[in-house]
């Protein structure tokens, strides 16, 4: 047989292992600090600070009894309101954008390491079912949870991938952001929240704009709702982790334009209901019409934190007990 | 497991860590780990395969010792019979059984016989064409007394079943793999050096330029029929790079992986879309497989030593049957036959334009050549809209499309409102990237082999293709190499 030349090499000059090794070793360090300089500059993982912050921040609150998860519907008018008040029994792990699996690894993480909670105000929202809430934009947030609980069940692929994705530049959930802020950079089309810094801004629109903006990103929101298995998946597992630490679950839903909520179809609803109440759900508060005043409203389906506050209430009320 | 994937960011090091570790040991050991690292590799997708791959390894292994014992011409006639019989059948099975079946139930119900007959649900075993001729070309190397039969089994299985080659190429020759496992393999920091940035540029390839193509490629082929010509015809051509980044960025990586080992595995790609004619775009394009099927097809079939409408059969069998080694599917028998059909004028016709091609006069020079680049390049992009049409009447409607009057209309509005606008310009730049620097290393088996360029160079290159790689790769479900499914 003929021996071929096996370690026949590319280059003439002289190459060493040392100068190999010194030069990787150059270049991981620089990978490092790029990794370090992201992780600190990003307002991606400022945001994953605030996210993470705020469920840790439940420890400083020594009276917690009754705890909120859910998305943007929640966060919006009782993040700000109910966790500035250390005093409260009230307290919001809720953030925009999270789905029933987020609302999960948050739950457990919470009632693991946060002794005294009884009860756990849970989402019940319709478009919670929908599928546009089968990924969250929180994705990578709550993988470290699923990370730190040794549990690949809610991750994409596996645990390995997900600690991988932890690393700054790998996450794709950050390159997603990098290339949506480099392209509204390029394009210089900055897109701001309706009314951004206008507290009244919904208030200030006449009833039908409101009404066809309503419908319009009703419609979006209840695509597909209870359609598709996943959300009643997670929905049962945090019910089943909150039946562990024996937490009473209340679903409820906050009020919304009559604009929005029309287009989550009665039927679909009516088997949400069904689920929750059959699988663990004690009581569900619908409370989709209860504020009308658009002043109460920031948009089309979010109180503001003056509407949350009157929400606050009506849940004291029907609770009878204090939250705030 | 993928290239791509987070598993093989582990498994890469762990296993070259091992082999280093070994090299004390001796090469049996150095081989019985790869050995047991490229199963594992492979079984990491379906382990249930490994039976296959095991025994159609044993087979011609078993066929190898026997033709090396036996000199009756009879005997060693069955016996390379047997290899090409196991290999091709198991291939035939797997990836043509249901094929043939269907066509042959529709071509009888065309004049009014019905038919039934049992299709089965078969899985394709990943990679099985890829192996199947490899194993293939140590038996007929053995038949052929080109080289002595392996005895020990080891090297022999590490060999059929390298990982970084396993399942998709290069298609490697026995005489020129299997030596490598049974000499002492030094691996010298530059080989070593040039291993990492080959699988770097093939990570650039697939990751930046193939899976940003192929997010546009899918949703445009998903909705053949009723998109303008001027979107179709894009959603052609960046397929066109969508495959060669794919398929050429898996060659790297395989190549730079195997580097790492100390082996070396033949080119597979050579700056193809720089050819002036088909003849040699198909000397550039998937090398390993198309001079499988010369030396193995063509030239047992006579090759150019015939007259020349007998070379021009040859060719148009060959074409052929490699449109069908690429799937069960009409598409790419069709894609095979057009490829055929490129290359026969030349055997009558000579390339006319070559002259002007190598004019010293550049107002000639360049314009040739352009135009025969760009005249080359049309028409495979023409072969590949059936290569990627799931029909035949799929692919005429994005013909047909192409051909309308709607070609002239702006993509721009459609792709916006689809949502691949900032894909698409992605896309594009990654291309232009990746054509200005094959164009700049177009004399290199990889664009980052930079080896006599300023040392200056080498590392702003690759920090530069780094860089683009983990800001620009395509974020999304992990997508498969093309040539996977082959």
């Amino acid at each position: 047989m003929s021996t071929p030349d096996i370690t026949s090499v590319e280059m003439t000059r002289s190459f060493s292992w040392v100068r190999l090794i010194s030069r990787s070793v150059i270049g991981v360090l620089l990978f490092v600090a790029a990794n370090v300089y992201t992780y600190e500059t990003s307002g991606f993982f400022q945001k994953e600070h605030d996210y993470t912050r705020q469920v840790d921040a439940i420890a400083t609150h020594r009276d917690v009894r009754i705890i909120f998860s859910g998305d943007s519907h929640f966060a919006v008018p009782l993040n700000d309101y109910l966790n500035d008040n250390t005093a409260a029994p009230g307290y919001s792990i809720a953030a925009g954008g999270d789905s029933l699996r987020e609302s999960f690894a948050k739950v457990r993480r919470v009632l693991e390491t946060t002794p005294g909670i009884d009860t756990l105000i849970l989402t019940a929202d319709p478009h919670m079912f929908g599928k546009g809430r089968l990924e969250s934009s929180n994705r990578s947030f709550a993988d470290r949870y699923y990370i730190e609980a040794w549990d690949a069940s809610g991750l994409q692929q596996n645990l390995w991938s997900a600690i991988l994705q932890q690393v700054p530049l790998f996450n794709e959930d950050f390159l997603q952001y990098f290339r949506k802020d480099l392209g509204a950079l390029l394009s210089r089309t900055r897109t701001h929240a309706r009314g951004a810094g206008d507290p009244l801004a919904w208030s200030r629109l006449t009833d039908q704009q409101r009404l066809a903006s309503a419908v319009e990103t009703g419609r979006g929101d209840h695509a597909g709702v209870g359609d598709v298995q996943t959300p009643f998946v997670w929905y049962q597992r945090i019910l089943d982790v909150a039946r562990e630490h024996h937490v009473r679950v209340i679903g409820v839903r906050f009020p919304v334009n009559a604009g929005y909520s029309a287009q989550a179809p009665a039927d679909k609803v009516a088997t949400i209901d069904s689920f929750l109440l059959q699988h663990g759900v004690s009581q569900i508060i619908d409370l989709r019409d209860a504020l009308t005043d658009p002043r109460d409203f920031e948009d089309e389906d979010h109180v503001n934190e003056q509407g949350g506050a009157l929400v606050v209430k009506m849940l004291e009320q029907k609770l009878q007990r204090h939250i705030y | 497991m993928l290239f791509n994937s987070a598993d093989y960011v582990l498994f890469l090091p762990l296993v070259l860590l091992v082999y280093i570790v070994l090299r004390r040991a001796g090469l049996r050991a150095q081989n019985a780990w790869l050995l047991v690292a490229s199963y594992t590799f492979y079984g990491w997708w379906d382990w249930r395969f490994l039976g296959l791959l095991f025994g159609t390894t044993l087979n011609d292994y078993l066929v190898g010792l026997g033709l090396e014992r036996t000199h009756r011409q009879s005997h060693r006639h069955a016996l390379i019979l047997l290899s090409i019989g196991v290999n091709l059948g198991v291939l035939g099975f797997f990836k043509y059984y249901n094929f043939f079946v269907t066509s042959f139930i529709e071509a009888f119900a065309g004049i009014g016989v019905h038919l039934e007959a049992p299709t089965l649900k078969v899985i394709l075993p990943v990679g099985i064409s890829f192996y199947t001729f490899q194993a293939l070309t140590y038996t007929i190397a053995v038949y052929r007394r080109e080289m002595r039969a392996v005895r020990d089994p080891i090297g022999f299985f590490a060999y059929v079943a390298f990982f970084p080659q396993l399942v998709a190429g290069p298609i490697e020759r026995a005489r020129h793999l299997l030596p490598q496992f049974f000499v002492p393999r030094v691996i010298e920091p530059e080989a070593f050096a040039g291993g990492l940035r080959q699988m770097l540029w093939g990570f650039f390839c697939k990751l930046v330029v193939a899976d940003n193509c192929a997010t546009v490629v899918n949703s445009i082929f998903a909705h053949q029929g009723t998109l303008p010509g001027s979107l179709a015809l894009l959603g052609c051509v960046l397929f066109a790079f969508q495959i060669y980044a794919d398929f050429s960025g898996y060659s790297h990586i395989a190549l730079g992986t195997a580097r790492l080992f100390g082996f070396e595995l033949m080119q597979n790609f050579a700056t193809p879309y720089f050819s002036q004619s088909h003849p040699e775009f198909w000397r550039r394009w998937h090398i390993s497989l198309s001079s499988w099927f010369r030396d193995y097809v063509y030239i047992p079939l006579g090759g150019n030593r015939t007259s020349r409408p007998r070379q021009a059969f040859n060719l148009l069998v060959t074409f052929t049957l490699s449109g069908l080694w690429h799937g069960a599917n009409w598409t790419f028998i069709v894609w095979g036959v057009l490829n055929g059909l490129y290359v026969i004028p030349r055997v009558f016709i000579g390339e006319p334009l070559a002259p002007a091609a190598n004019s010293r006069n550049f107002l000639v020079r360049v314009p040739t050549v352009a135009f025969r680049v760009l005249f080359t390049f049309a028409l495979t992009v023409l072969a590949w809209i059936f290569f990627r049409s799931p029909t035949i009447g799929g692919a005429w409607t994005v013909i047909q499309e192409i051909a309308s009057r709607s070609l002239f209309i702006s993509p721009v509005g459609l792709l916006r409102s689809m949502g691949l606008l900032t894909t698409v310009a992605y896309a594009m730049l990654a291309i232009a990237f990746l054509l200005a620097m094959e164009w700049w290393q177009r004399d290199k088996k990889y664009a980052l082999e930079l080896g006599d360029r300023a040392a200056l160079l080498t590392w702003p290159a690759c920090t530069l293709v780094f860089v683009l790689t983990l800001f620009f790769r395509y974020t999304g479900a992990s997508l498969d190499f093309i040539y996977f499914q082959f």
